[in-house]
């Protein structure tokens, strides 16, 4: 009897050993970057000075004196808000028609996997290919708009050197990128909804435009609130498609400096890694906050 | 099962990697030497396989992408690890790197470099303010502007340089004969850029920042006006340089052509315009409305390298070898930094690009007059911010005041220690 | 007679939501298609100028191939020995990025399962707060501890090497996570006690027992694992500086940024190189990967 406790407490015990190799890792390559940028924050650590000295907050208060880094949030937000909702609309739409049993349309698979195709492609390589058919010259889209023949480039518009335009590319291939994504979240939502449920409306004589709102739009808001923050963490961290884009300038009038383009600017441009920590962690408390609005909403909705 | 086999089999996995990891590095050879550059040439122009041949001590050569390379470079410096035996700098940054004292004093011995045969801006750039020499360079970069002889004959009457010069000789002379190629169906630039940044850039008379003092000078302020000028009046074709277009347009064989002038350094001609198939022989060189220089590579022996024999041999047969120089030059077109070597060469050659065209002869004359003394650590960066700026100011998004403003905000932005003036 | 009334009139209703719901569903098949055209045509005009020249691009676009599809591959033909940065190295771009990929994905997945399994089944104690400190970090994204792990990549000397890229991957939290759930409702408990009575030892009894139940799980974990470190970029370019070792994003970018000699058909084609291995991926996995997706959302 004794025997068996005690093997059964030290066989509990291999628990420890199956979890390490993942703890040690991300002591190191978690934990201590982590700690690492938030010192090195506190710090004026630059490239280019030869001493490095304590400074507290300083970096803070500078960073959140100065209006490029509200520019670069602004710009952040300029291109993340129109893309969530396009996408968001988007992806429901399609998610409620491919799903809708009484429609049967066909190749749902088909469809479902095209639209997440651009998901999937590198974003460097999307980014060359932006730039390649938006260019002024030689863009097939000017070249589509405007045609080809004597004259025609009089009219072509430089679209990535017009802020507007900049970001509203950047706006317009984020959701195009991500709608499937979203879409397949959804569909997956819609699955999950009982179909007693709409029988049940049904009996109740109840409209498909109800049934949507009734029942569907509210038992999606779990899927929904974790498509927002996922998005919305994702798009304050959104770097590699305005870099690739701006070939690493920013575009026209900063217009595409994200708050990550900033961040990485300021560190490993301008060589500035003190300033360029304090932007990381600023960013990082608005990331926490949202994650922990997150856990808070899907808490409450469970309820 | 036991324990113990449990925690080795862990330690495997884990240590494993870090130690295989920690141990990547070779062993310290004596008889090899680690360089980073962001030049292909020690590749292409087969310096390396020279060396090597020459000396048999091995190289291990990175290349970094040149718009990395700084960003690269720094960390290694600032901490002082896997800093190589050699590594270059660019005329942009180089002065930074000569007073930052990460690289050996080559006047001292055992170097004791010679620069006397050096041009004089080749080797003021390489000279930090203590007066010793820390890094040298095998090349100078003077530039001019490179023409097409087609159109000069068909709209001037002449393709001689000499003549041609006079159609450049100020900016008002340049402006009156883009109307003159306008009205032939031509136009003079490929585009705002380069080609006419660098002439009031390379003429200012005070650096970008002068007791952390961040400075407009006159003549950036006039490149604003001309640019506008030219756009305004179209005497460029508005294309973006390094652009599929841009390349196009030199590329174009001489009766499509277009485009008159385009102003390169030396390595111009053997890095772009050699590679234009179609326009060979369809250029000659002049000079613009001012002298200018572009670019430039200098090298230096890091402070705490533990093979600074080996790699003074290799900076020695570059930039102090004057008969390996010689033989470099012939093969590669490329111009170089010793007034010794390129007056033998000068003698007898001839570019077929230019159609027969002596252009060291040209680029000697002009290599004597640059002058460096305005170029800082802190150009790459802020020509960077003024080319978008400019950009803006072209397409009217911006006035003139607007445009000096948002470049000067720019500026203090990415370096936040300076001050407007 | 209220009755067959409405009866009538409820079929009446029905035969005209039939012909409605043929009409929308027409537009509907309309709106799906244009979609899919949207999602398709900048990668069909992508291969389309992969095989025409510099100037034919620039003079327009087309919807037929050209001819010079070998011309343009040569752009990149160079060997895996030289870095010769004239002709940019896409080869040698996809063998850094599979090399990188493959380990990191190997090694994520194993670690991860190791991980899952140890938080699964045994009940040792601080396990729920180990499993919270996994969970915090979970939606952080490498942006924000790029600066330290910069530093931390240059103290070990990881800086520069493929290491820096591969090795991270051991503590990969959502794979954990994902795996745990897996795991609860692939391995029976009961044969690991059977297993257990028949003296079987803990290892032996995942590498023989748990682990071929849960790789499904892995396998689908891995093949994100593996486009997200195909497709990453901020981290190669702050971690690497040699070019021989950039992975393929970073040489896609330097196909837009390298001066001297820019040939729009080679950078077409340099792109559509990059999209090709991961089309293939689409095509055997997109089940999976559907699959995979929708757990985040609706998990429990």
């Amino acid at each position: 009897m004794d025997q068996t406790k005690t093997s059964r407490i030290s066989r509990e015990g291999y628990g420890y050993l199956f979890v390490l190799p993942f703890f040690l890792a991300f002591a190191v390559f978690w934990v201590y970057p982590i700690v690492n940028t938030f010192v090195t924050s506190l710090t004026n650590e630059d490239f280019t000075l030869p001493d490095r000295v304590f400074v507290g907050f300083q970096n803070y208060i500078d960073e959140l004196l100065r209006p490029e880094f509200w520019g670069s949030l602004a710009n952040t937000f300029i291109i993340w808000i129109p893309n969530i909702i396009a996408q968001l609309s988007l992806a429901l739409f399609i998610a409620v028609v491919l799903t809708e049993e009484r429609l049967k349309l066909r190749g749902v698979g088909a469809f479902r996997a095209i639209f997440f195709f651009p998901n999937l492609v590198t974003i460097a390589s999307l980014g060359i290919l932006t730039y390649a058919i938006l260019d002024w010259q030689s863009g097939a889209l000017n070249q589509l708009i405007f045609g080809t023949g004597e004259g025609a480039s009089e009219n072509y518009i430089f679209w990535l050197n017009s802020p507007e335009y900049s970001r509203a590319t950047v706006s317009i291939v984020q959701t195009w990128m991500w709608f499937g994504y979203t879409m397949i979240l959804f569909m997956a939502g819609i699955q999950t909804i009982p179909q007693s449920l709409f029988e049940a409306a049904h009996i109740d004589g109840a409209s498909r435009w109800q049934n949507f709102w009734k029942i569907t739009f509210p038992l999606l808001s779990p899927v929904m609130v974790y498509i927002i923050i996922t998005s919305f963490i994702g798009g304050l961290n959104m770097f590699d498609f305005p870099w690739v884009l701006t070939q690493g300038r920013g575009g026209p009038e900063q217009s595409l400096t994200t708050a990550a383009v900033y961040m990485y600017k300021r560190a490993f441009q301008w060589y500035q890694l003190g300033s360029g920590s304090s932007v990381s962690y600023i960013l990082f408390f608005f990331t926490a906050i949202f994650s922990a609005f997150y856990l808070r909403m899907t808490a409450k909705l469970k309820d | 099962m036991n324990f113990k086999t449990i925690v080795i089999h862990l330690g495997c996995i884990v240590f494993g990697f870090f130690l295989f990891a920690a141990c990547t590095p070779a062993e310290e050879e004596v008889s090899s030497i680690s360089i980073i550059t962001f030049t292909s040439e020690f590749n292409d122009q087969g310096i390396v396989d020279d060396f090597i041949a020459r000396t048999g001590i091995e190289v291990d050569l990175q290349v970094i992408p040149i718009e990395n390379y700084e960003a690269k470079i720094r960390p290694l410096l600032a901490t002082g690890q896997e800093v190589p035996d050699i590594f270059v700098g660019e005329a942009a940054y180089v002065r930074q790197f000569v007073e930052a004292g990460h690289w050996d004093n080559l006047s001292a011995a055992p170097y004791n470099a010679d620069v006397s045969g050096m041009y004089d801006y080749a080797a003021e750039m390489g000279t930090n303010e203590d007066g010793e020499v820390v890094a040298l360079t095998w090349q100078t970069t003077p530039g001019g502007w490179f023409y097409r002889r087609s159109i000069a004959n068909e709209v001037f009457g002449t393709d001689d340089p000499d003549e041609v010069a006079a159609l450049f000789a100020d900016w008002d002379a340049v402006l009156a004969n883009a109307e003159i190629l306008k009205n032939a169906g031509y136009t003079m630039f490929a585009g705002i850029g380069e080609t006419i940044f660098r002439i009031f850039y390379s003429n200012r008379a005070a650096p970008w920042v002068e007791n952390d003092e961040f400075i407009i000078d006159d003549q950036i302020k006039e490149y604003f006006r001309a640019a506008k000028t030219i756009r305004d009046a179209g005497y460029d074709a508005k294309l973006s340089d390094w652009t599929g277009p841009f390349m196009e347009a030199m590329n174009t064989s001489p009766e499509d052509a277009d485009v008159f002038v385009y102003g390169w350094p030396t390595w111009g001609l053997q890095f772009v315009l050699a590679g234009q198939e179609n326009s060979s022989g369809d250029w000659a060189v002049t000079t613009g409305p001012g002298p200018f220089f572009w670019g430039g590579t200098w090298l230096g022996i890091y402070k705490d390298s533990e093979n600074k024999e080996a790699a003074w041999e290799f900076v020695r047969m570059l930039t102090q070898d004057e008969e390996y120089m010689n033989a470099y030059t012939r093969k590669s077109e490329d111009f170089l930094s010793n007034r010794n070597v390129m007056e033998s060469v000068i003698a007898d050659f001839s570019s077929e690009t230019l159609g027969g065209q002596n252009h060291f002869a040209y680029f000697a004359e002009q290599a004597e007059g640059i002058d460096g003394s305005t170029i800082q650590g802190y150009d790459y960066q802020i020509n960077q911010i003024l080319s978008q700026v400019m950009n803006e100011y072209l397409e009217g998004s911006l006035n003139y005041d607007e445009a000096l403003e948002s470049l000067t905000d720019q500026v203090l932005t990415a370096f936040p220690r300076l001050t407007a003036r | 007679m209220a009755e067959q009334q409405s009866v009538a009139e409820q079929k009446n209703i029905i035969i005209k939501n039939k012909s409605l719901v043929g009409l929308g569903k027409v537009l509907l098949y309309v709106f799906l298609i244009a979609l899919v055209i949207v999602c398709i045509i900048p990668f069909y005009l992508m291969i389309i100028n992969a095989t025409r020249t510099n100037i034919e691009i620039t003079r327009g676009p087309t919807f037929l191939p050209g001819s010079n599809l070998l011309e343009n591959l040569n752009a990149f033909s160079y060997s895996f020995s030289s870095v010769n940065s004239e002709k940019l190295n896409v080869v040698l771009g996809l063998w850094n990025s599979f090399l990188v990929s493959t380990a990191a994905t190997l090694l994520a997945g194993y670690c991860s399962a190791l991980t899952a399994y140890g938080f699964s089944i045994y009940r040792f104690r601080g396990r729920k707060l180990l499993f919270g400190l996994l969970l915090s970090v979970i939606m952080l994204p490498p942006t924000i501890t790029l600066i330290g792990t910069f530093k931390l990549m240059l103290s070990l000397q990881l800086f520069n090497t493929r290491w820096a890229l591969i090795l991270p991957a051991i503590a990969s939290p959502y794979t954990v996570f994902f795996l745990r759930g897996y795991i609860g409702s692939a391995v029976n408990k009961h044969m690991i006690e059977a297993a257990r009575i028949d003296g079987a030892g803990e290892l032996r009894i995942f590498h023989r027992i748990a682990f071929p139940l849960i790789m499904p799980g892995v396998a689908t974990m891995s093949i994100f694992g593996f486009l997200a470190q195909w497709n990453s970029y901020i981290l190669p370019l702050t971690l690497l500086q040699d070019q021989s070792k950039y992975t393929l994003p970073l040489i896609i970018q330097q196909l837009n940024v390298s001066n001297y000699n820019r040939d729009l058909g080679a950078l077409y084609t340099g792109v559509a190189i990059s999209v090709v291995p991961i089309l293939i991926a689409f095509a055997i996995f997109s089940r999976y990967l559907v699959a995979g997706i929708s757990f985040g959302a609706v998990k429990e």
